[in-house]
């Protein structure tokens, strides 16, 4: 509409002399219209004009073109930096258009100096990860690391240095460097409210040549919440290839991936089940989530153990400035976040916690009606973060971060029905599961220019099926009493150590390693039946290995040319055997006209599998198990190609990826995981590859930003003794993968948002024919034969693996979000609807014997069975 | 268990609708139901496969117009008939250990199918029984036995199954019931595809089926515990636990039934396996030896 007026007001006119304007208000104009992240010094454009047109600061151009038109004769230029925002700098008189070269200094020169700190948020003293440092005046930037660490190599003396982060005023300070050469930088939060989602796809980091998606706490709060609940893995699902499965089920499917092969890492240390209520909702309270990276094609080098990608989600720090408290309270669950200082300002603390407590609304109820068909369910979830951290001297500083997790369904019964109690008895079964990790980090800057991390890092993971029983049977006067345990999980300790050298802006070197200490449970069931003395546990063992890695970082920049040069080494020790591995990891990005041309190639191995039901749905009592002597390691190669760029306000990108798995694991027909049997025993081993085209636009409007996420794909196994040998269709190959969200700001107060998603339905595997096999006696004499608790009734025989297909997912969420103060606390209630038309996507299928309404014939249909209807939800958050 | 417990999960939030699926065109074929024993006579039932959509599936109707010719070791012994009160066939044919049999059939509609099976050897084996303590509270007695056999060189499988049976004053038996036991045994346990035939909800087994892999060729003794019927209400009772050699095909057929189901996302499909040419079912055989437990 401004850009019509504009051709209007042009057209009635005619054509007039170049007027100029305000240089600062049109950069600000400008900024603000195209969304743009744009930093510049007061004093660089005081009492400068611009002759730009008002048409092409209206138009689409490309940024960087209409930058040019605005600074042109200004003797400013803008330079666009790794962390997406632009920076206007002076120009070089001799080479106006080139950042200056390193050269050797002149004998009896001063070298120049690294000034290094950490940036900050003012307000809460949280580190401000990937935000931009840079000294306008001689063109150098760079960007702080996970600890908000900065390193910048800059010439001696009096030299301008500008931290800007999205959603904060630049800090703009005038250094002495000869004197100072270490300052940390705060930034205070710019008026603006919440912001929108901001998807870092374009970084230009040399170590963010790799196409990762970054989100932000505040963007994973923009997406439409669950029950009242924003959620991480939520939001990831909502980029191109980026999948979640079936609703219901846990884990993220990233690029044809299994759950198993995304490595999700919380404060560094890996999670093994990142899910609450069956994946309903993910293991990070969002309102303690500081940023999240996703990187969903090759990885940098410093990640491994995966084959897939690697979400990375860094949680906050806590505000070392002041306590505050927070707390939603929600239909599903409530939580509490509380933070301050500790020691005067040397550290901070942060705590929250989260419950459901449907359980405890529903049980006076259930205990007035008698249960459903006399059972009495209960489920709840909670989970609770906690973290510290200190300075100590003033270069060190100690990070403490605990997370804890538990998930429990459980069924009770007092009467004959179901299969939890005996008749006259009562019974009780369980479904639980949890996390449990903690990590002792310890952060130092060596030198200005070299930044180390080291940390100690324990993580549990394990689930129980518990079954209690007790009867008294008619005549008897003491209770049989039953109980069992099936067991399983997985333990890790591990130490890593990482060094950071930054030889210069456009060269940083990366190196570490790690020992991690695995103790896998794969699954024990013991029993006590009747109070009888039988030894009653069964694979109870468990299997110890030792996994070892060594890697290196080399990220520089050449010219237009971001490079990431890695290589990791692997190795495996477990039982009498051991594994090795080098993995490559390149990736590239190339700046031609205007347009980002990316690529990366990687090497993955992963030394651990998950093993689950044939549909591979991520259920938490899927087992993890090592790779073994017998079962060996996974491994992929993994290559990605694509284009950036940006049009407008709108920015959009294109990737396409291939890749090759092999030594994958899958059980055999008619094999389920038993405590009685090896699991070694019961699987198979294939290969698996997968394809696909990723299309992304997001456009960032002053009031209305939209994404929209188009996925084309194929992804296939093949396994020798799976499917008669022949490849079959992945369970979740998605042909077509749409999301599309939209966040639009009514007014100061409101924000209205929506999410579609829109997924090919799942391949599953169905029988085609059926008959009734009875098992026959073996003769006419009254006698029993071994043939197991079988018997006779209806036997199937199964069609392709995975050879049809459910019908398409699709659904759509919205959410009204409603900003309010009382006193000086921000307050905001949330209206979230999810699955708004009520669609039924099925989560299971079954055969159904019906009568059809139109002729009364009796009739076999194939019925899936949906999980989540329209669920619709309101929260209240406040601070206090 | 935790398939019981997600189900009930489903069953409080599940929303469903029917939905169409194209499966292929299926033609019926006829289905072979026969486990027979060595010193046993042969008997069979004969059925029909159809498309799982059909709304006649599944049918229990057996296919009675059937021609049933079966061979021993290649030569023709003789016919079985349909005998409408046993809701089979039964022959006149008593299988012998060692020899190979088939079975073919021929119905009107169908096209022929046949099968055939090779009768294991028996294999003699030995208990010894070391009885638990006096259990209190009219509690059993768990016993201790262990099961001594040589197994041949070359793939064998077997499956462990115990009776309890009392019998009446005429001398037939009007009680029977399988024994139940556990172990912990890793050559009982260890193997492809091997293990105790377990139900989590009920912890003793009644049968185990396991393979040779662990003992191929060896002198085996193999522990397990044994429940015994309770020394008051179990009086007359004699138990007497069976070492069944069975055949690969018996073998695999029946661990297929035992595992996975239908229907649910929990279950892996099973795929049975059959040795009926041009049908579906089993024709397969066995050959048990039995010891007599000490009271």
């Amino acid at each position: 509409m401004t850009r019509l007026a504009l051709v209007l007001v042009a057209l009635a006119v005619g054509p007039v002399a170049a007027q100029t304007v305000p240089l600062d208000d049109a950069l600000q104009d400008f900024a603000r219209e195209r969304g743009l992240r744009l930093v510049y010094s007061g004093d660089l454009v005081a009492g400068q004009r611009t002759a730009c047109p008002a048409r092409t600061r209206a138009s689409d151009r490309p940024a960087p073109a209409v930058l040019a038109c605005l600074l042109g004769g200004t003797g400013l230029e803008a330079r666009r930096l790794p962390s997406g925002t632009y920076a206007v700098y002076r120009t070089a008189p001799s080479a106006p258009a080139q950042r200056p070269r390193p050269t050797p200094p002149a004998p009896g020169a001063r070298q120049p100096v690294t000034l290094s700190g950490t940036v900050t948020d003012a307000a809460t003293g949280e580190a401000l990860i990937g935000a931009a440092v840079y000294a306008p005046d001689i063109g150098q930037g760079t960007t702080t690391n996970a600890y908000g660490f900065y390193s910048l190599t800059i010439p001696p003396g009096r030299t301008r240095v500008v931290a800007s982060y999205v959603g904060f005023v630049p800090n703009d300070v005038t250094l002495d460097t000869g004197a100072d050469r270490r300052r940390d930088l705060a930034l205070t939060a710019a008026p603006s409210g919440l912001g929108e989602v901001v998807v870092e796809a374009l970084d230009g980091a040399p170590s963010d040549a790799y196409a990762s998606v970054s989100l932000s706490g505040e963007d994973v709060q923009s997406v439409p919440a669950v029950l009242g609940e924003a959620d991480v893995l939520k939001a990831l699902q909502l980029q191109p290839g980026v999948g979640g499965g079936a609703e219901g089920t846990s884990g993220l499917h990233v690029r044809g991936g299994t759950p198993d092969q995304t490595l999700v890492l919380l404060d560094g240390i890996p999670v093994y089940n990142a899910s609450h209520l069956f994946g309903f909702l993910s293991v990070f309270n969002a309102d303690a989530v500081n940023r999240v990276e996703l990187f969903k094609g090759g990885f940098p080098a410093r990640y491994g153990g995966r084959l897939s990608s690697v979400v990375d989600v860094r949680m906050r720090e806590g505000n070392d400035q002041e306590a505050t408290r927070h707390a939603r309270i929600g239909l599903l669950s409530s939580q509490a976040l509380a933070e301050g200082p500790i020691g005067d300002g040397r550290g901070s603390y942060l705590v929250a916690g989260r419950r459901t407590y449907i359980d405890l609304l529903a049980a006076p109820v259930f205990k007035a009606t008698g249960g459903i068909d006399g059972l009495t369910p209960t489920a709840y979830f909670y989970d609770l973060n906690a973290k510290a951290n200190t300075r100590v001297g003033d270069r060190d500083r100690l990070y403490l971060s605990l997370y804890a997790g538990r998930d429990r369904f459980a069924a009770s019964s007092t009467d004959s029905d179901g299969s939890l109690a005996s008749p006259e008895g009562k019974g009780k079964g369980e479904l639980a599961w949890g996390n449990l990790t903690g990590a002792l980090r310890w952060t130092r800057p060596i030198s200005d220019r070299l930044f180390s991390a080291t940390t100690l890092t324990a993580s549990a993971y394990g689930f129980n099926v518990g079954l209690d029983s007790r009867r008294v049977l008619p005549g008897e006067t003491v209770a049989q009493t039953f109980r069992s345990r099936y067991v399983s999980g997985i333990r890790d300790l591990a130490l890593q150590s990482d060094l950071q050298w930054s030889a210069s802006p456009a060269h940083s070197v990366t190196v570490g390693g790690s020992v991690v200490r695995h103790r896998y449970a794969p699954g024990a069931f013991t029993y006590d039946p009747f109070d009888t003395e039988v030894e009653t546990s069964l694979g109870a063992d468990p299997v110890r290995s030792w996994e070892g890695a060594l890697y290196v970082e080399d990220a520089v920049r050449l010219g237009p040319a971001d490079l990431s040069l890695g290589l990791r080494a692997t190795g495996l020790a477990v039982g009498g055997a051991t594994y090795g591995a080098l993995e490559p990891r390149l990736a590239a990005r190339v700046g031609v006209g205007g347009v980002d041309v990316r690529g990366s190639l990687a090497r993955m191995t992963q030394y651990l599998h998950l093993l689950t039901t044939v549909g591979g749905i991520g259920l938490p009592a899927d087992l993890w198990v090592p790779a073994t002597a017998r079962v060996g390691p996974e491994r992929a190669w993994h290559l990605s190609a694509g284009v950036a760029g940006e049009a407008g306000r709108t920015r959009w990108s294109l990737d396409g990826y291939l890749k090759t798995m092999g030594g994958l694991v899958a059980y055999r027909d008619n094999a389920t995981a038993r405590a009685d049997t090896d699991w070694q025993d019961l699987v198979t081993r294939g290969e698996g590859r997968s394809v696909g085209l990723e299309a992304l636009v997001e456009h960032a409007g002053p009031r209305t930003s939209v994404q929209l996420a188009y996925t084309l794909a194929k992804t296939d196994r093949q396994f020798d003794a799976l499917n008669g040998g022949e490849r079959f269709p992945y369970r979740y190959d998605r042909t077509h993968d749409l999301g599309l969200s939209v966040r639009h700001r009514l007014s100061r107060r409101l924000d209205l948002s929506a999410a579609f998603l829109y997924q090919t339905g799942q391949a599953i595997t169905l029988p085609t024919v059926t008959f009734f096999a009875p098992f026959p006696s073996t003769d006419l004499s009254y006698d029993v034969l071994p043939s197991s608790g079988a018997g006779s009734g209806q036997t199937f025989v199964y069609g392709p693996r995975n050879g049809f297909r459910l019908p398409a997912a699709h659904r759509l969420d919205v959410a009204l979000d409603v900003y309010f103060r009382r006193g000086p606390r921000p307050h905001a209630l949330s209206f979230s609807v999810y699955n708004v038309y009520n669609r039924s996507n099925p989560y299971y299928v079954d055969f159904s014997r019906e009568t059809d309404p139109e002729t009364g014939e009796e009739q076999t249909v194939l019925r899936g069975r949906g999980l989540l209807p329209i669920l619709p939800s309101v929260s209240y958050q406040f601070s206090f | 268990m935790a398939r019981s417990l997600l189900l009930l999960a489903l069953a409080l939030a599940a929303c469903d609708a029917p939905f169409r699926v194209e499966l292929p065109e299926h033609d019926s074929r006829l289905v072979v139901s026969s486990l027979f024993a060595a010193d046993s006579v042969i008997t069979l039932t004969v059925g029909r496969s159809l498309s799982v959509l059909d709304p006649d599936a599944p049918s229990s109707d057996n296919v009675t117009t059937a021609t049933v010719s079966l061979f021993e070791d290649g030569t023709p012994v003789g016919e079985a008939t349909y005998v409408p009160n046993r809701l089979r066939y039964i022959s006149s044919v008593r299988a012998r250990a060692g020899r190979t049999y088939r079975v073919r059939v021929e119905a009107a509609g169908f096209d022929p199918v046949e099968a055939e099976d090779t009768v294991p050897l028996p294999r003699p084996f030995e208990v010894a029984v070391v009885p638990g303590p006096t259990p209190t509270g009219g509690r059993p007695r768990v016993d201790a036995v262990t099961v001594r056999f040589a197994d041949p060189s070359g793939e064998d499988f077997y499956a462990l199954y115990g009776l309890s049976e009392r019998r009446g004053a005429d001398g037939a038996i009007n009680q029977l019931f399988g024994l139940a036991f556990s172990s912990t045994d890793p050559l009982l346990t260890d193997g492809d595809l091997t293990g105790l035939v377990t139900d989590f909800d009920d912890p003793y087994y009644r049968q185990a089926f396991f393979r040779d892999r662990a003992f191929d060729g060896e002198s085996v003794a193999l522990q397990i515990d044994v429940l015994r019927v309770d020394s008051e209400a179990g009086a007359g009772f004699t138990e007497r636990l069976r070492l069944a050699a069975v055949s690969e095909t018996y073998y695999g057929y029946v661990r297929a039934r035992d595992t996975g189901g239908v229907s649910t996302p929990f279950d892996t499909p099973r795929a049975l396996p059959s040795n009926v040419v041009g049908g579906y079912g089993i024709f397969a055989a066995f050959a048990a030896s039995e010891q007599v437990l000490p009271e």
